[in-house]
């Protein structure tokens, strides 16, 4: 627990340690806190960081109410990474195993982003910022894409 | 042949210290890195000092000062192997005489650095109502024990990071 952050993330994965490996290759996370293990090689606690942020991780244990998305049916949760260069970053992730599941795009309201759903069931959203959007700007944007409300 | 206890503990930690060194650090500097608070040291006021102690025998102590009183032997050390293993039995001061746990910890290389890692086992000895276990079996407890041992070794990690920055 090495992270100073208020709220983090808990991660729970189907092979835990494998998707350790995946969020290295494909989002370079570092592994940054101690691994916690049972006999049986089940992750039951890991850190990794990626830029300065902090998340945690661990193996599905049911009996504790620690169920991955496989188990589940899917994940409501979606992360987002600000990244500098979108297009590789995305790249990186399908490289590594991730599904792409909207290519990179601009964005009306000033950034590159595109989705991926990773292996272990996790959805994100890899974002670059690409331009400052003045408010009117955004607005006169918004309007055209949506219609004025 | 049987599965392991679900309580015996395995914590590792990448360090950016290569073996021979840490192992020197982990050691020697085991009073600054071991944490302090009651989920940590032997005795109230959970300070006091920390050390390997030779005489004979190799032990680990956690002592106040001089008085005898205040002092507990955390255990015995089984296996002195610096930059690769270290060994030592491990006691709570409620384990009665007959009671010890066992903590292997192996240093292996890892690129510049070092691959800690740790098995503790031994809890499933104690009887299901000894007051060390808090009323917990298999991977709770094995977890609850488990954030012990990774808490300081981040702050080993820490710790090491300072003394090599100043090497």
């Amino acid at each position: 627990m090495t992270g100073q952050q208020t709220i983090t993330a808990y991660l729970i994965a189907d092979k835990a340690a494998d998707a350790i490996d995946f969020y290295i290759k494909a989002f370079g996370a570092k592994e940054t806190g101690a691994r916690i293990a049972g006999p049986d090689g089940k992750i039951g606690h890991a850190e990794l960081t990626i830029g300065g942020d902090s998340f945690y991780l661990a193996d599905e244990f049911p009996d504790m109410g620690a169920r991955s998305p496989k188990s589940l049916g899917g994940s409501p949760v979606m992360f987002t990474l600000q990244v500098a260069d979108v297009d590789s970053a995305m790249k990186q992730a399908a490289d590594a195993g991730a599904e792409v599941t909207r290519a990179a795009e601009d964005q009306f309201y000033g950034e590159r982003s595109g989705h991926v759903l990773d292996p272990f069931g996790y959805r994100w959203a890899l974002s670059q910022h690409i331009e400052d959007v003045p408010p009117d700007e955004l607005k006169r944007r918004a309007a055209a894409l949506y219609g004025e409300t | 042949m049987s599965a392991p206890p679900k309580s015996d503990i395995h914590v590792s930690i990448e360090i950016a210290v290569p073996p021979a060194r840490l192992f020197e650090i982990f050691v020697g500097d085991i009073d600054r890195w071991w944490r302090r608070g009651p989920e940590y040291r032997f005795f109230p006021p959970w300070e006091g000092e920390i050390r390997f102690e030779r005489n004979g025998t190799t032990r680990l102590v956690h002592r106040d000062g001089e008085d005898p009183a205040r002092r507990h032997v955390i255990g015995e050390v089984t296996c002195w192997q610096p930059g690769e293993r270290l060994s030592f039995t491990f006691r709570l001061p409620n384990f009665a005489a007959d009671q010890e746990t066992a903590v292997d910890i192996r240093f292996t290389p890892v690129g510049e650095g070092t691959r800690l890692e740790l098995v503790h086992t031994g809890w499933d000895s104690l009887p299901p109502d000894h007051p060390a276990l808090h009323g917990l079996a298999g991977h709770r407890l094995m977890m609850m024990k488990a954030q012990i041992w990774a808490r300081n070794f981040e702050s080993l990690k820490a710790r090491a990071g300072d003394i090599i920055a100043n090497d």
